[in-house]
């Protein structure tokens, strides 16, 4: 039944988002057009090619923007609109269909990734595109060579982390539409404001943290010392710390948009 | 969804294969700017797919030039273009692509290393030369976008065989002979001069001369010498046309009374200021 849901979510995704991504596309493929009458000398050409290429940063964030965006709206008018109705009535639990929501807006958060990388390597087609990838090659080299078998296990955490932060922050905003449906007016206005509500508690948290950072500023001078002398064990530490601390939240909202769901569903 | 993806696979054939593999001229221009080394030793460059070798000039150094494209980053051979300039050793292009100049140490293209080797054994620095710096105009379109039409292209100008054998004669002159340079007007101009070999290749180390004009009469003066300080020599009185009409020529070069600080105080000893020497280093006899 959970494949079905995907199956179902995906396809309403793939609807919405590869239009987006084509656009995209379209653009770094002008671009690249617009690439071949290059002319340093000519002013023309520099407002042209400028502009293209800021077009092209706009279509990326859009793309980005509308992928999540998409991921929010699916998932309030799959769970908490008349589309609800439905969706509540089938053989599945609460945590299954979040799972569910979850696992599309992932995979097509990689999608729009993904296409921003061909959309790179079109824009950056012929030998500016190998010399990239030489580039980066030889600096992967030199960080193995620098590191050793260690390289590996950094780039997984790092996998993991962004993994883990781009989950989080699903599910954060599954939290705070979970939240604003509790209410049978303005839901979506609550929604916004139980979001603000957490960024201001994190700034509060991160405020607070700084100023005893600032007030026991020995201590922070003795683990900056200690990061410097060991600075791949720092890394290490501030990567699975980093994913801990995602995980334990992404955790926290989970339950709660669960348990919401459960205990307190509230349709239209 | 078969029809969508085959239109996707479509689209990105047609995106790659639209546009055909075409060079960037920025990246043309890097490439031209990065040079390699042979191997470990660093005894030898590739530039350009000429072979440079390294040369020890001695007491001596090759002259520079001061041009936009006499620079370059020498790298080893598997760093890519795109790094050249953070993996590299910056370098620079002398005498005309004849030598490179990197991390102090000179290389000298392949056809030409006997011919430099001689020129380093038999120098002889009994010539001279200035530079005639010249400064761009600002305008910001063109410095924006083109910045080669606005760089400082400096040029080195020898100075003729006359004209230096009038100014070797003048350091000649017997201390009794020589002027006071306190006792010149103070509308005092000089130009600095570099003691190098008559092809204009090699330069003294830290030897420069100052030609010292005064209302009309010409002056030299020679950094780390004999001379005590103060002291200035005149150009002979057959030499002064020969001279003059030199600086009628390049009066802008000649900047207004640089050499006062050098003369601050009678105590015997001198202030250099170009970080050559001591900063209180005193000017021995001869």
């Amino acid at each position: 039944m959970v494949k079905k849901l995907i199956k179902y979510d995906f396809l309403s995704f793939f609807r919405l988002l590869l239009p987006v991504q084509l656009i995209l596309i379209g653009f770094a493929v002008i671009n690249r057009i617009i690439q071949l009458f290059e002319n340093t000398d000519s002013s023309a050409y520099q407002t042209i090619f400028v502009s293209s290429c800021v077009l092209y940063g706009i279509a990326i964030a859009t793309a980005l923007v509308m992928t999540v965006i998409v991921s929010i709206i699916r998932f309030y008018q799959g769970m908490y609109t008349k589309e609800g109705y439905l969706n509540h009535t089938l053989p599945v639990t609460p945590t299954q269909h979040i799972v569910a929501k979850l696992l599309t807006s992932l995979l097509f958060y990689l999608g729009t990734l993904f296409a921003v990388f061909i959309s790179f390597i079109v824009i950056t087609l012929g030998e500016v595109n190998i010399e990239i990838f030489k580039a980066g090659a030889y600096l992967l080299k030199q960080w193995i060579i620098e590191s050793g078998a260690v390289v590996a296990v950094y780039i997984l955490e790092f996998i993991l982390l962004a993994v883990a932060v781009r989950v989080t922050t699903f599910l954060m905003y599954y939290f705070c539409i979970s939240v604003g449906q509790l209410v049978s007016k303005k839901r979506i206005l609550l929604a916004f404001g139980v979001y603000f509500g957490l960024y201001t508690l994190s700034q509060i948290v991160s405020t607070v943290f700084i100023i005893i950072g600032t007030v026991n500023y020995r201590w922070i001078e003795d683990v900056l010392m200690w990061m410097s002398d060991h600075p791949q064990a720092a890394a290490h530490i501030y990567l699975l710390g980093a994913l801990v601390i995602e995980l334990i939240l992404g955790f926290v909202y989970f339950f709660f948009s669960k348990k919401i769901m459960s205990k307190k569903l509230n349709l239209v | 969804m078969k029809k969508h993806l085959k239109l996707i696979a479509l689209f990105v054939v047609i995106a790659i294969s639209a546009v055909s593999l075409c060079s960037c001229k920025a990246l043309d221009e890097a490439k031209e700017k990065q040079a390699f080394y042979t191997d470990d030793t660093k005894n030898e460059i590739v530039w350009k797919g000429e072979t440079y070798q390294q040369i020890d000039p001695g007491k001596y150094y090759f002259i520079s030039s001061y041009g936009f494209d006499d620079t370059l980053f020498v790298t080893e051979k598997d760093v890519p273009v795109l790094l050249s300039s953070y993996e590299g050793d910056y370098g620079t292009v002398l005498n005309d692509g004849t030598v490179i100049s990197v991390n102090g140490k000179d290389y000298v293209i392949g056809d030409k290393y006997d011919e430099l080797k001689k020129t380093i054994e038999n120098a002889k620095l009994d010539h001279f030369y200035f530079t005639d710096y010249r400064y761009p105009d600002y305008e910001y379109d063109e410095y924006y976008y083109d910045r080669k039409d606005t760089y400082m292209e400096d040029e080195n100008i020898l100075l003729d065989d006359d004209i230096s054998d009038a100014i070797n004669r003048a350091l000649k002159t017997d201390e009794k002979d020589r002027a006071e340079y306190d006792n010149l007007n103070k509308n005092v101009k000089s130009l600095m001069l570099y003691r190098c070999d008559k092809d204009m290749v090699l330069q003294d180390t830290n030897k420069t001369v100052y030609l010292v004009r005064s209302d009309d009469d010409f002056y030299v003066w020679e950094s780390y010498s004999s001379y005590s300080n103060g002291n200035i020599c005149p150009i002979a009185k057959d030499d002064a046309k020969l001279i003059k009409e030199f600086y009628e020529m390049y009066t802008d070069c000649f900047e207004d009374d640089n050499l006062s600080y050098y003369f601050n105080d009678n105590s015997g000893s001198s202030n250099y200021g170009y970080g050559y020497g001591d900063s209180s280093t005193s000017i021995e006899g001869v």
